[in-house]
């Protein structure tokens, strides 16, 4: 057999071997969304607020790369805000989504209102940050590389664009800008090689407040609320 | 690189998959949905011709993104999104497969019919039945080669980070597969 015929045979293969039949993708679907959301040990969200959260011992990578638009979301935050400031202010278009400390609903409405879009995405996006902020514990190397800082900078200052805009006239989101500007003020002053010290007085600063508990359930409110 | 690679390979409109697995890691469902209708027919299509049980191949996308999802905080962006979920469901498939095998030999040890060993020229003279049977009966390792690089078509690069061998190692293995499927399908191509 040349060569020409076994790519050709190959070639064909691609159309002829073992080709499935459509699967039951609602079928299949029920299944994962009930192992994977239901079983709440899988999904690090939703905590009810006051409870304790551990951080994980590492930092993600990964999540850090997730930072990568929040220039975007701040510009975004700035398009939102000036509406919201142009636009005649009613209750249902500013007003916080439902604080629920329940599994988010299924059937979300799409995202429509740019504020509440931008806060969303930047309340997800400071979760994964101070997730993944690095542990002091012992015999570990600590680091804080200049995109997580610079991150945690971008964030800092899209808090106080927020604190400034719609989102915070509810007192619980303004209570929560505040401790997040006093946190995120504090990782933004990371050094590349921090001291135990200094990771210390800001896993006190979060406990004193309970800002991730805090943050994951309104992020959650958010998520639930089709934002 | 200063965009992660999971932005560039959204396989259709709607919102960038870093979006999506950020609001999953936050507990949204509808994005979990929308990122798993993106992908769940290819996994679908990838475990069944891993497996080529339909049945199995069902239970082993479920499986696969359960999993997924709930590795999903520890995803890195170091490589697409769809290569790290399709390693998942390689992995999950090739361990399930192990199982199955384990107990095929049980079974053949108590006299069943061997279902990889290549059908005989008179049973099966169709080319491509005799193709598709004479990859099946490679050893996995050089099946799952062929597999991915030949009908899933992806990189020697890309199989090498599913199964987790260098990239050279890929290539060795495609050649090796690819003489003994000659020898196979040599008294057909004359």
């Amino acid at each position: 057999m040349t060569d020409e015929q076994m790519q050709e045979l190959l070639r064909d293969a691609k159309d002829s071997y073992r080709v499935p039949a459509e699967p039951p993708i609602d079928a299949m679907w029920a299944r994962i969304e009930r192992e994977a959301f239901d079983a709440s040990a899988s999904m690090p969200v939703v905590y009810g607020t006051g409870r304790a959260v551990e951080l994980p011992s590492g930092r993600s990578r990964g999540v850090r790369r997730w930072m990568a638009p929040a220039a975007g979301i701040a510009a975004t935050l700035l398009v939102g805000i000036g509406i919201g400031r142009v636009s005649k202010v009613t209750p249902d278009a500013t007003s916080l989504p439902p604080v629920v400390d329940a599994t988010p609903s299924v059937s979300v409405a799409p995202p429509s209102d740019p504020l509440l879009r931008a806060t969303s995405e930047y309340l997800a996006q400071t979760v994964a940050l101070l997730a993944s902020l690095p542990r002091d514990s012992v015999g570990q190397k600590l680091t804080a590389d200049t995109k997580f800082v610079a991150d945690a900078r971008a964030l800092l200052g899209t808090t106080r664009l927020l604190m400034d805009s719609p989102a915070a006239t509810d007192p619980r989101m303004r209570d929560l800008f505040q401790d997040l500007e006093l946190v995120l003020a504090q990782v933004a002053q990371l050094r590349t090689a921090p001291r135990a010290q200094e990771l210390t007085f800001i896993a006190e600063a979060m406990n004193e407040r309970d800002v991730v508990p805090r943050l994951r359930t309104v992020a959650a409110s958010y998520t639930a609320s089709g934002y | 690189m200063t965009t992660p690679a999971i932005a560039l390979h959204a396989p259709d409109a709607g919102p960038p998959e870093w979006t999506l697995i950020t609001q999953i890691v936050a507990g949204d469902r509808s994005a979990a949905r929308t990122l798993y209708d993106r992908h769940a027919r290819r996994v679908h299509r990838l475990v069944f011709r891993i497996c080529g049980d339909e049945e199995l191949a069902c239970d082993l996308v479920q499986d696969v993104f359960i999993r997924a999802f709930g590795q999903l905080a520890s995803f890195r962006g170091d490589s697409a999104f769809t290569t790290w979920l399709h390693r998942i469901a390689v992995t999950t498939a090739l361990n399930q497969m192990r199982k199955v095998k384990r107990i095929r030999s049980h079974e053949e040890a108590l006299g069943d019919e061997d279902i990889h060993a290549a059908p005989s020229r008179e049973a099966d003279p169709d080319l491509k039945a005799r193709l598709h049977a004479a990859i099946d009966a490679l050893p996995e390792g050089l099946r799952m080669t062929v597999v991915l690089h030949d009908v899933e078509g992806y990189t020697h690069s890309e199989i090498g980070e599913m199964l987790g061998i260098a990239e050279g190692t890929s290539k060795a293995r495609l050649f090796e597969a690819r003489g003994r499927l000659r020898v196979a399908l040599a008294d057909f191509a004359s």
